[in-house]
């Protein structure tokens, strides 16, 4: 079964919130199932290999943070009880509580975000914006920047190649590469001035002022489960208010 | 709808000479011409001006004269972009794409939704304008994954969709392959007597091929406007500014021939 | 002084070659043009000849340097490659230090004095000191190939130099091309206009299914319509109602 960006984006969110307030067990396995639904989910199946390839990089990345976080606050941080001597370094028990509490979270805090971008063209997202009432004008500025980013590898690697071929010491040393730096930064910005002159243009010829009635949402299904899933997430944070 | 100039003028700066200066032209309701000339004769500027694109960047210059779109008459050009009374297509069909639609169908849909047409009532429209350029197949397709004709065929699309009285095409005949030439003469054809169109070029061979009238400029400056026959009979007084001297060779060995190839020829391409 | 091409096989992706055991020899003093249908592996085969690209299987050798083992920078002394989109490479205040950056990336010695003459060449001097972007888009594309053929490179190569030039760009750069191959320079040119270059090269390659599909000389290619037609290169209308006259 495949959920709706709209409940992928409700569930994501309520991981992310529960980060602020599960113990660190929760958090820890709660961070597992984020990669799991990451690597065997079909709903959270990320949109590119290269995306699949980013996530795994950004989670090796939080994980030696989380273990640098439990190691410093371990070491840093006394508390009542005695330490522990581990390979000649003495932890304190309060202060690896403390560091695995903050890692967990933000390892789960993190992912949980990542999870529904990784997954989600930016394009449906904007879709979803829109569908909660975001302006089409903020709308169009979202999809604009990302169809630049898209082109925009395309275009450096194009930009490298022709000055490269006109003896611009590109692979050189340090120096050298920050003498040909403005040679591949001006004509990036230069055509793309141009090209958003010519674009603006273009999309006024064809009508467009920035104010097009939303299209219908490309897959935005499943609300009740959106719903279910965010009044859960809302009476959780009720309790631990509560508590 | 008719299109007529008179005595229009243009200038970007006013320190630099006027890059279009005293056109007067009329082209008929559903008449085809084209604007042949060299680079900087101000064939662009023309079209821009007549699309309203031109008067629309506000601190672009000055104009003079007028410039009527049908009954509607503009001194000196339009304000505004008179979209979807006048199409116009840039020169480099992929800057036409918006960049905000994922397949070629959503882009042509695109352009009924900024008319605030509602578009789920015209997929009929859609359908049959995807098919009368011959790119249904192409519905699902990135638009930008698509090769330059069928990209051209593709704006062409985004702008037939709201079925504009007047059309504007800037140097739509380049770098296109054969096949895809010919069937951008085709389409041209097609719209002969429903839409007005003006197109650009430098060169002369689309001219010859889908034109009625053929106005020549160089320098900002009319240098020649008159029907296809009047253009054909003078080709050598344009060699200057337009490639024409292989045309010239064609002319010439049709007038003495008249084999039944020859008129086929002539026939078929409009050259008796 | 030569480039040439030893079984030369490229593939983007393993198993996907664009271009399989290419064999080709460029003199001095040569124009070769490459024709053939979009995606064919013409502008492929412009990368590989300055080290952009790196064949997957044989070798290419630009003045007895191989590309795989020396830097694009360092060939540029010997090969200046141009291609299609301006924009791609203009980013200086004038059209003239525009075309001084090559030469002084490659420390020539009259750096100054080449500038020049490549402004004179292509009729761009009295636009010396206007900014790039104040010209028009021909003319833009007219500053590249100057900027190429300012480099001093003996090899020029270009990629379809002609596209969007009105008849009087197309002017200069005939006078321009003249010029240049009396003085010795070796051109390589990727195009769709045979019609255009037909006059000025001395030999013709036609890439079609990663392969030679024909190489002859510049002055039979034009009788070969059928050949012509089948690997997809456009004669212009004009030539070709001749042809059908004659």
């Amino acid at each position: 079964m495949r959920f709706g960006t709209a409940s992928k984006f409700a569930l994501s969110a309520t991981l992310a919130l529960l980060a602020f307030f599960l113990p660190w067990q929760a958090s820890l396995v709660l961070f597992l199932c984020v990669v799991i639904l990451e690597i065997f989910s079909d709903t959270y199946k990320p949109i590119s290999a290269p995306a699949h390839k980013a996530f795994l990089r950004f989670l090796a990345y939080l994980v030696s943070l989380g273990l640098f976080m439990v190691f410093i606050n371990g070491l840093l941080i006394e508390g009542d009880d005695d330490a522990c001597i581990i390979l000649g370094l003495s932890f304190y028990p309060d202060g690896l509580a403390f560091g695995l509490n903050v890692a967990c979270r933000l390892m789960l805090l993190s992912s949980a975000i990542l999870l529904f971008f990784v997954s989600t063209p930016i394009k449906i997202f904007a879709d979803l914006l829109g569908y909660f009432g975001l302006p089409q004008k903020i709308i169009s500025i979202i999809l604009l920047t990302t169809f630049y980013l898209e082109q925009l590898p395309a275009r450096i690697r194009q930009i490298f190649w022709s000055q490269e071929a006109r003896g611009a010491p590109i692979k050189g040393n340090f120096i050298l590469r920050i003498r040909s730096f403005f040679s591949i930064l001006s004509p990036l910005v230069l055509s793309s001035l141009v090209e958003s002159v010519n674009r603006g243009m273009a999309l006024e010829l064809r009508g467009f002022r920035g104010q097009v009635p939303p299209s219908r949402p490309r897959d935005v299904r499943d609300f009740r489960l959106a719903y279910l899933i965010l009044s859960t997430s809302f009476v959780l944070l009720l309790w631990q208010v509560w508590k | 709808m008719e299109i007529r100039l008179d005595g229009f003028s243009f200038q970007y700066v006013s320190s630099q000479p006027t890059v279009v200066s005293e056109v007067s032209v009329a082209v008929a309701s559903g008449a085809c011409c084209a604007i042949l000339g060299p680079t900087g004769a101000g064939k662009t500027t023309l079209l821009l001006a007549i699309s309203g694109a031109l008067g629309a960047q506000h601190s672009s210059g000055t104009g003079r004269g007028e410039i009527s779109v049908g009954p509607h008459v503009f001194r000196p050009m339009p304000d505004k972009v008179l979209f979807p009374q006048v199409g116009l297509c840039l020169q480099e069909p992929q800057i036409m794409i918006s960049g905000l639609r994922d397949t070629v169908y959503d882009e042509i849909k695109f352009s009924l939704e900024n008319i605030s047409v509602d578009p789920e009532l015209h997929e009929e429209q859609i359908v049959s304008v995807m098919e009368r350029l011959g790119i249904q197949h192409l519905r699902d397709r990135k638009p930008f994954t698509l090769s330059g004709g069928e990209l051209q065929r593709l704006t062409l699309a985004t702008l037939l969709v709201v079925q504009p009285p007047v059309l504007l095409l800037d140097e739509p005949g380049n770098s296109l392959d054969d096949d895809a030439l010919s069937r951008l003469v085709r389409i041209l054809r097609q719209l002969r007597g429903r839409t007005t169109v003006l197109f650009s070029d430098n060169q002369p061979d689309l001219a010859i091929l889908a034109a009625d009238s053929i106005l020549i400029m160089e320098d900002g400056e009319v240098i020649s406007f008159g029907d296809k026959k009047s253009f054909l009979k003078n080709l050598g007084e344009f060699k200057s500014s337009l490639p024409v001297r292989k045309w010239q060779d064609v002319i010439r060995v049709l007038s003495r021939s008249s084999s039944l190839r020859a008129k086929r020829v002539k026939k078929r391409f409009g050259l008796a | 002084m030569s480039i040439s091409l030893k079984g030369v096989s490229f593939s983007y992706q393993p198993g996907n070659p664009i271009l399989r055991d290419i064999n080709v020899d460029i003199q001095r003093g040569e124009c070769v043009l490459i024709l053939g249908r979009n995606g064919a592996g013409k502008s492929t085969l412009l990368k590989l000849l300055n080290g952009i690209l790196k064949p997957t299987a044989g070798e290419v050798l630009v003045n007895g340097r191989n590309t795989a083992s020396t830097p694009t920078s360092d060939l540029a002394a010997h090969i200046a490659v141009t291609f299609q989109n301006p924009g791609d490479q203009i980013f200086a205040s004038s059209v003239r230090k525009e075309i001084l950056f090559g030469p002084t990336n490659l420390k020539r010695q009259n750096a100054e004095l080449l500038t020049d003459k490549a402004l004179t060449t292509f009729g761009l001097g009295s636009k010396a000191s206007r900014h790039p972007y104040d010209l028009l888009p021909a003319e833009r594309k007219l500053l590249t190939i100057a900027s190429a053929v300012a480099t001093d490179a003996p090899f020029l190569a270009f990629d379809e130099p002609s596209a969007g030039l009105s008849h009087y760009e197309r002017e200069s750069f005939t006078n321009a091309f003249e010029e240049l191959k009396t003085a010795g320079r070796t051109f390589i040119v990727v195009t769709h206009d045979l019609d255009f270059f037909i006059t000025l090269a001395t030999r013709v390659y036609i890439i079609s299914s990663g392969g030679i599909g024909y190489a002859g000389s510049a002055d039979d290619v034009l009788s070969q319509r059928e050949t012509l037609r089948k690997l997809g290169v456009r004669i212009p209308l004009s030539e070709r109602l001749l042809g059908m006259l004659e």
